[in-house]
């Protein structure tokens, strides 16, 4: 019996550190090898300090977690700006050198590292047999349960989903993406280093062999089996893949040299026919045994009409969107572009490409409550503008002012709060988060997304969770798609997916924003009532600029419209002067 | 608005010759996953005939031809291609026997340079000066193709490399051309000149080809029959001529 109380904290103890890598690989989808050599340094500092310097095995732990941050963190730096192909590496690297400097300095024992640890002492409580384990070890599994639960389930958790999904896209937001990423890799360095010293504590000893190349890939292999970004699932994971030598050997009754080895063959098989069978793991994201039990359906019903739709009729402002937008800004259609105020203005942006010219001496205005259309040959540069204006690209020079603030220089995150927001020619949704979570992660101010706000205000966090769920869900009515709220973003058609953008951009509520193609792609009823939300959005007063070749739109939306070629900006005016002109309409426009 | 009963409304009579026809979809089933979205539909092209198949999004319009394409197993029904039965058969096989299609999304080899994209394009085709007439074509009809020969495709404009993707396709010389919205994201003179040359290859090298456009008014420049799609069902097929004679199209819709 003692034998399987022994698995059971195994068990815990295993799931406490999978539950870590989860918040880091499933969450915020940071591949990172090198999570059992951060429970390394916490196994070591624990075991070092109390066998030669006999502190207590809490007090190790502590300064184990502590190093593992600071290690994480300063890791994490260079590493978090590479590709995923070249995280791995770097982190393979990382837990390499790790190991091998625990190996390498004599006071941690070399090869053999550190044995016949003393039992560990709890409070006055010495933890000798399994039976006694088995309350600390639960205890320590809860408690990085409840920290990796409370911040992947929040509104940094949607954050750290948006970076997994589409970093580009969640920096458009304003997140500061490389921030989030830091941080939740150094916190799970410490959170690993913290079930590395208990994993070690109740073995007593600390070795290499322990938190070993092998040890990563059983830690992976909990995570995937139980689900990524699926906590419980990650302890499913833990039991299914601790049990299976057991019950190899005990219930199959295979004789013990071999178990270890059918085990390794058993491991493989099944992380293959899961693959295949079951990507998403034994408990996929959002899934959910409470609510399941309960007899609540999981959020996936109404895709079946995501296929084949109509929007609804498209909600005037007023109907219900009336506290969103200032209502004194509203600018009458007969004011237009020469008597409205500037609110963006670029003065001499240039971009070079190596020899290609990008963007030469732009001189941009774009003006409050109007609409300004961006219209070129493919080529001509008019995302470059975008991407310069929103600082994705830095101008080799020039300046750029919103409100007269400069922009040069700001990174996409700090243009977007500055209140300068685009959508993507290619859309860019968070295709497995729901169309309502999309739309929340543009909301701005959200005190929940900050790490510190989400450790000690929980009243804070919630109260205003509701109040973005609110507006969220009213720019989705705005824009039609109110009922799709639950549908992952990932299953609705092309012509709902820019719905969608429109209303995630919509909700950051900026100033200004810039709208890459928001008609290409949608059948013609669908059109207008995209063109009509985007009235009513210049209406209250927002500065809108396109870039459209759909003449129709370009006609019906523009108040004045930009011509751009080669990265030069070569005629502006009216769309109705541009055509009339006879050199563009052979470059361009084409015969009508 | 006049309301017909669109089932009652006959093929059109494609005024070509007798020749069999190149493609037959015959009361085709499919969808995606276990979810069907298109039923019952029926398509007859001849050699040298441009089809448009118009429809909303989400009307099934891209799931018909990604499955005369192989990207899908149909769920039932039969697809006849130059006299052969190929229901169910790859894309791969599809392709050798001369299909080809550009999907509506972006798709280009990204690291690659654009005259590697085209030369992989025309990798099927044996005829080597059958593919050299066939660059300069591309060539011709999107000149930046030409300038930018040796620069990598994923770092070219959204536009731009749906012209890629098109020359593409063309560069395979293929019987059967399926284009899910050519129009997309391309410059208006661009456009006209894609289906000016779609228009061409129909009437000087019979190519057939099934167009999905959104833009009806484009569409109907090149088309000689048009169906429209609604929920998964063909509800109209009409010609041109028919289709030009609607004071509106909205009610299809």
């Amino acid at each position: 019996m003692s034998l399987w109380v022994n698995y059971l904290d195994q068990i815990l103890l295993y799931a406490s550190l999978a539950l870590s890598l989860n918040l880091l690989l499933g969450y915020a989808g940071q591949v990172s090898v090198a999570h059992a050599a951060f429970g390394a340094i916490g196994g070591y500092a624990m075991a070092y300090t109390t066998l030669s310097h006999g502190w207590n095995f809490l007090l190790g732990t502590l300064l184990g977690m502590v190093l593992a941050f600071v290690i994480g963190t300063l890791v994490a730096l260079p590493a978090l700006k590479l590709t995923v192909e070249y995280l791995i590496l770097l982190t393979l690297a990382v837990s390499s050198v790790i190991i091998g400097l625990l190996v390498a300095i004599p006071q941690f024992g070399g090869t053999y590292g550190l044995i016949n640890l003393p039992s560990a002492n709890l409070f006055g409580w010495h933890l000798r047999s399994p039976y006694d384990w088995l309350l600390p070890a639960l205890l320590s599994m809860v408690i990085v349960y409840a920290i990796c639960h409370r911040v992947g389930e929040s509104p940094v958790g949607r954050v750290l989903k948006g970076i997994r999904e589409d970093p580009v896209a969640t920096e458009a937001l304003g997140k500061n993406v490389f921030a989030y990423k830091v941080t939740v890799f150094g916190m799970t360095s410490a959170l690993a280093a913290f079930s590395g010293a208990m994993l070690a504590a109740w073995l007593r000893l600390a070795t290499p062999g322990v938190f070993g190349f092998a040890f990563s890939l059983t830690v992976f292999a909990i995570v995937i089996f139980g689900g990524m970004a699926n906590l419980n699932g990650t302890i499913l994971g833990a039991a299914i893949v601790v049990l299976l030598e057991p019950v190899l050997r005990r219930v199959v009754r295979i004789e013990a040299a071999k178990a270890s080895l059918v085990q390794l063959i058993v491991y493989g098989v099944a992380l293959a026919i899961l693959m295949r069978v079951r990507p998403q793991g034994a408990l996929p994201e959002g899934f959910s045994l409470w609510r399941r039990i309960r007899g609540e359906r999981a959020p996936k019903a109404r895709v079946e009409m995501a296929a084949d739709w109509v929007p609804e009729t498209v909600q005037h402002v007023g109907e219900h969107v009336d506290d969103q937008l200032p209502v004194s800004e509203v600018v009458r259609r007969d004011h237009v572009w020469h008597d409205a105020p500037v609110v963006l203005e670029t003065r001499g942006v240039s971009k070079r490409f190596g020899g290609i010219v990008a963007a030469h001496e732009l001189d941009i205005e774009l003006r409050r409550g109007t609409i300004t259309a961006l219209v070129g040959p493919n080529g001509a540069g008019k995302t470059t503008v975008f991407n310069l204006l929103t600082g994705a690209i830095p101008p080799d020079s020039g300046t750029i002012k919103l409100n007269g603030d400069e922009l040069v220089g700001l990174d996409p995150d700090r243009v977007a709060r500055k209140g300068m927001v685009r959508s993507f020619q290619d859309v860019r949704l968070f295709n497995r988060l729901s169309c309502l979570q999309n739309v929340m992660m543009a909301v701005q101010g959200q005190p929940g997304e900050n790490f510190a706000t989400l450790a000690f205000r929980h009243g804070k966090v919630k109260g205003a969770e509701e109040e973005t769920r609110d507006k969220a869900m009213g720019w989705l009515r705005f824009v039609g798609m109110g009922e799709f709220a639950n549908v992952p973003a990932g299953a609705l058609s092309y012509g709902q997916t820019k719905l969608i953008s429109l209303a995630r951009v919509l909700a950051t509520e900026a100033d200004v924003l810039l709208l890459d193609e928001p008609a290409s792609g949608i059948d013609t009823k669908w059109v207008d009532t995209m063109l009509e939300l985007i009235e009513q959005v210049r209406d209250r007063g927002r500065t809108v600029c396109v870039v459209e070749h759909n003449l129709h739109v370009v006609g019906r939306l523009a108040d004045h419209t930009y011509f751009m070629e080669l990265g030069q900006i070569t005629a502006e005016g009216t769309i109705a002067e541009l055509t009339n002109d006879r050199r563009l309409a052979e470059v361009y426009f084409g015969t009508t | 608005m006049e309301q017909r009963d669109t089932a009652a409304v006959p093929a059109a009579n494609y005024n070509g010759d007798n020749r069999a026809p190149l493609l037959v979809v015959d009361n085709l089933q499919a969808g995606y996953g276990r979810k069907q979205v298109v039923f019952d539909v029926d398509i007859s092209l001849e050699p040298g005939e441009v089809l448009g198949i118009l429809g909303h999004n989400g009307s099934g319009k891209s799931t018909t031809i990604r499955t005369i394409m192989g990207l899908g197993k149909p769920f039932g029904g039969r697809v006849r291609f130059d006299g052969r039965d190929v229901t169910g058969h790859s894309s791969r096989d599809n392709v050798r026997a001369g299909m080809a299609m550009i999907p509506s999304e972006r798709f280009v080899f990204q690291d690659m340079s654009v005259t590697d994209n085209l030369l992989l394009g025309g990798a099927n085709d044996p005829d080597q000066d059958r593919r050299a007439k066939r660059q300069e074509l591309v060539m011709q009809l999107f000149p930046i193709l030409s300038e930018r020969a040796g620069q990598l495709a994923g770092t070219m404009s959204g536009g731009q490399q749906r012209m890629v993707s098109l020359g593409m396709a063309l560069m395979a010389s293929p019987k059967l051309l399926m284009l899910d919205e050519p129009s997309l994201g391309l410059a208006p003179a661009v456009v006209q000149q894609i289906f000016a040359t779609v228009r061409h290859l129909a009437d000087l090298d019979g190519l057939s080809v099934l167009l999905l456009e959104q833009n009806v008014g484009q569409a109907l420049r090149i088309v000689d029959r048009c169906l429209v799609m609604r929920s998964g069902r063909v509800i109209l097929d009409e010609t041109r001529e028919q289709m030009l004679a609607r004071e509106s199209y909205w009610d299809l819709f």
